[in-house]
């Protein structure tokens, strides 16, 4: 492996000797003397003390293969892997006692190393008694009632305040007991099976803020799964600003704003008279069964242009944002910020049309200028015509 | 050539410089380690930095003014000082060229280099303003060192044993930062940092401003300056004190206060309770970072002033089930780290065997499309290019793509933060890159970012297929000036003058005075103004031997003066 000739030694989980070896190398490459060479380095170094026992071996056997080796190692792998089987063993049967043993444990291990530096006066007097008045196998029983009571009604847990007892808690000011607590409600957020997903979510964006959980993500994953923490935590980093996700329709243009082009607009306009004349003759045609012919056919042209000040609107108001010759050539109309207009900003840019089209040859020539390709109602009533 | 060390903090500021195989600190012109982070200006026009600008601030508010490194690299802050409007660049610079001054009084040459201490947590726009600063003091910043690092080093080198991990916090005036630091066989290898950079001292300190004036209704807009500063110095006294006794009783120190008032450890320790929660984020997300349980650390070590509060260390001790170590002077230590690299930059023999390698804080990256924004309101992803508390200084290259048909511009934009939408991160700079036309995705552009051990950011930008680049260090919109703007603002300081470093000590005992004056009523008042006058004569007749006399008694009845204080 490379990393070990830029540390020049031997292949080793000695993390001593690594480290010894990569001071000697950075006297020769510093960092800001020798920038790049040190960046090398130190992925080298950090490569090498990774690197597990295992891969070792492998790349040692690689060079010199007797089958006497082959055997002795098989043997030794085969006794380490039953080393690994009894541990486990011995970790199952651990996780089989109650959690409060457990931390009991490991407090009172820590407390042994306290005890050894008993010079400090004052203070250590102080977080000694601070030990001593604090049973944490205790408090640990009297916090767990707490947070199993608040998880019985979701819908109290999903608001921040019933959890502010949390922030009072003296004990939950040691690292490893609130981190005990965060993986062992967290578990108990995972198990609330009978509550709708939102409510779990709402729930762990309440207590995320006081755990941290967005910062534990990493930790959490490897203890519970990424698929389930995903499911909790959701993709965002940002608890508390996201709520339970709410249906809503595409309101909002998302992606770049690309205008259309003017002959797209031009040709999607053409399309819409042709639409209109159509209906225009249906509507003919079926009053003239009716035997009202005289008196629609005259106004046939004024009706469709009505029609298509009324209708237009509407249609691009809706979710389709544009009348059906917009949709099929796929462009539509939204606001400046891509959001889908309202019904009153569709009738002003319908009018903001018809006042336009009424000067038709000024308007033409002012549209044939524009450089981007924003024709003048879309400029008067604030609105554009973009790519979907 | 001689550089020195500068560690310039939100209170308290103090130089120092590589000797004899040690750091030695630099006493200022009142032969004092630390020189307070004020400055004001006199009515003569005249510059005053430290002790009797911080004097001052009772007696003339509206002249001096102080906490600006709070602002600097911020947007807009402007501080009136008399006639001057002043940038907190400009105001940190004042100070620098303070310190500057006393270094060459010291060494007795000319001092043109300086390594200056900036909080870890500082974004790349404190950080160039903080080297502005130092530029416009007429120094060149050799290196910005973070504090933290610099307080490592000195434990470092001094106090722990070979292959120890240690956890550095470091909480000053303004700021709070956490290190975990490495130290093995002449390396000092910082593994995880964070930090917040609005939580130190004086937030404690508004915390007891606010009882003070809910206590006595009083409106804190109908303060005038000078009561304002009355108060908040009364209170920082208290705070101190606190540090020591469970109580503390303070006189009458506004006229809405009838008798006197007491506030205990307890309620502080009360009202303090969101801010101790804020300190436990950033050190949880440092053990976290650097996958280390709290048991691997084989020490934890306060610096800054900070940590001295009680319930900063309790807070400590309950955290880690043990007790904090902070054997050497918390306020001073920094500057010590900074002379220490100060000496490695000089090349110093005797340090020929150290080598320092830190970390980037906080993760930096570009903006880039959100395609599950179905609302807008999200806004652009974040990815990250350089993750937080990768070992500077370090250059890492990530490609991105057009986003759609003939995109002919490619915007890059720079975020500094954790967050997945860039909204909630810190925007600092933009390039822009023109791409040929292309269907989308063809066109790629090379964004590399470079990290340099300054914790300075450069961003260089190369379109794949024209084999054109873009180059940017960042400058940051706001604070950060242009050419033209720079050299008025050198100019200005040109003009400037600061105080005489003579009579400075005869200055700070006239603003000691005329603070009393300020302060107290009746007989009393009467008497300071009396030996005030008398002492201003004296100093103006220029009779060397007796105005040193008589200052030398003036000082006398003054720290008299003092004794009978505030405190009951």
């Amino acid at each position: 492996m490379s990393c070990w000739n830029s540390l020049c030694i031997e292949p080793t989980t000695d993390k001593v000797a690594i480290k010894r070896a990569y001071a000697s190398q950075l006297k020769t490459h510093k960092p800001d003397e020798d920038p790049e060479g040190f960046a090398v380095l130190h992925a080298h170094y950090k490569q090498a003390l990774k690197t597990k026992p295992q891969t070792i071996e492998v790349s040692e056997s690689h060079t010199v293969v007797p089958a006497s080796i082959i055997e002795t190692l098989r043997a030794e792998k085969l006794k380490t892997d039953q080393n690994i089987i009894e541990q486990l063993k011995i970790e199952l049967s651990k996780a089989e006692q109650p959690i409060v043993q457990y931390i009991h444990e490991t407090l009172s291990s820590s407390n042994t190393a306290d005890a050894q530096k008993t010079e400090l006066e004052l203070e250590l007097e102080k977080s000694k008694a601070f030990s001593n008045e604090l049973n944490f196998e205790t408090e640990w029983r009297r916090l767990k009632t707490k947070i199993d009571h608040v998880l019985i009604f979701p819908q109290k847990a999903a608001h921040k305040n019933s959890w502010s007892f949390l922030e009072d808690n003296e004990a939950l000011f040691d690292i490893e007991f609130k981190a005990y607590a965060s993986s062992y409600v967290f578990e108990q957020l995972l198990s609330l099976n009978n509550v709708p997903l939102h409510k779990q979510r709402a729930i762990a964006a309440a207590l995320g803020t006081f755990f941290r959980w967005s910062d534990r993500k990493v930790l959490l994953e490897a203890q519970f799964g990424y698929e389930k923490v995903l499911q909790l935590l959701g993709n965002s980093k940002s608890e508390g600003t996201q709520n339970t996700p709410k249906w809503s329709s595409n309101k909002f243009h998302h992606g770049p704003i690309i205008f259309s082009s003017y002959y797209r607009k031009f040709a999607s306009t053409s399309i819409d008279i042709g639409f209109i004349a159509i209906a225009q003759y249906c509507l003919a045609l079926i009053t003239n069964l009716i035997g009202l012919e005289h008196f629609l056919l005259e106004y046939a042209l004024i009706r469709g242009i009505v029609m298509y000040l009324i209708l237009a609107p509407i249609l691009e108001a809706s979710p389709l944002q544009g009348t059906p010759g917009k949709n099929l050539l796929n462009i539509k109309i939204t606001n400046l910020k891509g959001r889908r207009i309202n019904i009153f900003h569709a009738y002003l840019r319908t009018l903001c049309f018809a006042l336009s089209t009424v000067g038709f040859k000024l308007t033409l020539w002012i549209n044939f200028f524009s450089k981007d390709g924003k024709l003048l109602h879309d400029r008067l009533s604030r609105s554009i015509v973009i790519k979907r | 050539m001689r550089i020195i060390g500068i560690d310039l903090g939100t209170t308290n500021s103090a130089c120092s410089f590589w000797k004899d195989g040690k750091p030695e600190l630099i006493p200022n012109r009142l032969h004092k380690l630390l020189t307070p982070s004020v400055v004001g200006v006199d009515d003569n026009g005249e510059i005053l930095v430290g002790e009797a600008a911080k004097h001052r601030l009772v007696s003339h508010p509206s002249r001096t003014t102080s906490v600006f490194k709070r602002y600097i690299g911020a947007a807009g802050y402007q501080c009136q000082l008399g006639k001057c409007e002043f940038s907190s660049v400009e105001l940190s610079s004042i100070v620098l060229r303070s310190l500057k001054e006393d270094a060459e009084h010291h060494l007795g040459e000319e001092v043109t280099q300086a390594v200056i201490s900036v909080p870890a947590y500082f974004n790349d726009a404190q950080r160039k303003a903080t080297k502005l600063a130092g530029e416009l003091a007429g120094l060149t910043v050799e290196r910005l060192i973070n504090e933290p690092t610099a307080a490592a080093m000195v434990y470092g080198l001094h106090h722990i044993s070979d292959g120890a991990q240690f956890l550095i916090l470091d909480m000053g005036g303004g700021t709070f930062d956490v290190s975990l630091v490495e130290y093995f066989s002449g390396v000092l290898e910082v593994h995880a940092s964070s930090g917040d950079n609005f939580l130190g001292g004086e937030d404690f300190l508004n915390i007891l401003v606010e009882k003070y004036l809910d206590d006595h209704r009083i409106n804190e807009k109908k303060l005038s300056s000078t009561e304002r500063q009355q108060i908040i110095e009364a209170l920082n006294k208290a705070k101190h004190q606190l540090t020591f006794d469970k109580s503390v009783t303070i006189k009458s120190i506004h006229k809405a206060q009838g008798e006197p008032w007491t506030i205990d450890r307890n309620t502080f320790e009360q009202l303090a309770k969101p801010l101790l929660y804020r300190i436990q984020t950033p050190i949880e997300r440092t053990l976290n970072d650097a996958k280390i349980s709290h048991s691997d650390i084989d020490e934890v070590v306060l610096v800054g002033g900070a940590t001295r509060m009680p319930m900063f260390r309790s807070l400590i001790s309950k955290m880690f089930r043990r007790v904090p170590s902070g054997n050497i002077n918390p306020d001073l230590v920094v500057a010590m780290g900074v002379a220490i690299q100060a000496g490695l930059k000089e090349k110093n023999s005797d340090l020929d065997d150290i080598v320092l390698t830190d970390v980037c804080p906080y993760t930096l990256g570009v903006e880039i499309i959100n395609p599950e924004d179905s609302n807008g309101k999200q806004g652009g992803l974040f990815m990250p290019i350089i993750d937080r508390n990768s070992t500077v200084p370090t250059s890492i290259v990530k490609t991105l793509c057009t986003a759609s048909d003939n995109q002919t511009q490619l915007n890059i934009s720079i975020y500094q933060g954790e967050s997945r939408l860039v909204k909630n991160n810190i925007f600092l700079g933009k390039l822009d890159a023109n791409v040929p036309k292309g269907p989308e995705g063809q066109e790629t552009v090379d964004v590399r970012y470079s990290y340099d051990m300054n914790g300075l950011l450069e961003i260089d930008v190369a379109v794949n297929s024209t084999n054109k680049t873009y180059q940017k260090t960042i400058f940051n919109h706001s604070d950060l000036l242009s050419v033209k703007e720079l050299s008025s603002s050198k100019a200005k300081l040109a003009l400037l003058k600061l105080h005489p470093r003579e009579n400075e000590t005869y200055r700070v005992l006239i603003a000691r005075a005329e603070k009393f004056y300020e302060s107290t009523l009746g007989n009393k008042r009467n008497y300071i103004g009396n030996i005030l006058s008398q002492f201003e004569q004296v100093l103006e007749s220029q009779d060397l031997t007796k105005i040193d006399e008589t200052s030398k008694q003036f000082e006398s009845i003054l720290d008299e003066l003092e004794q009978q204080g505030m405190f009951t």
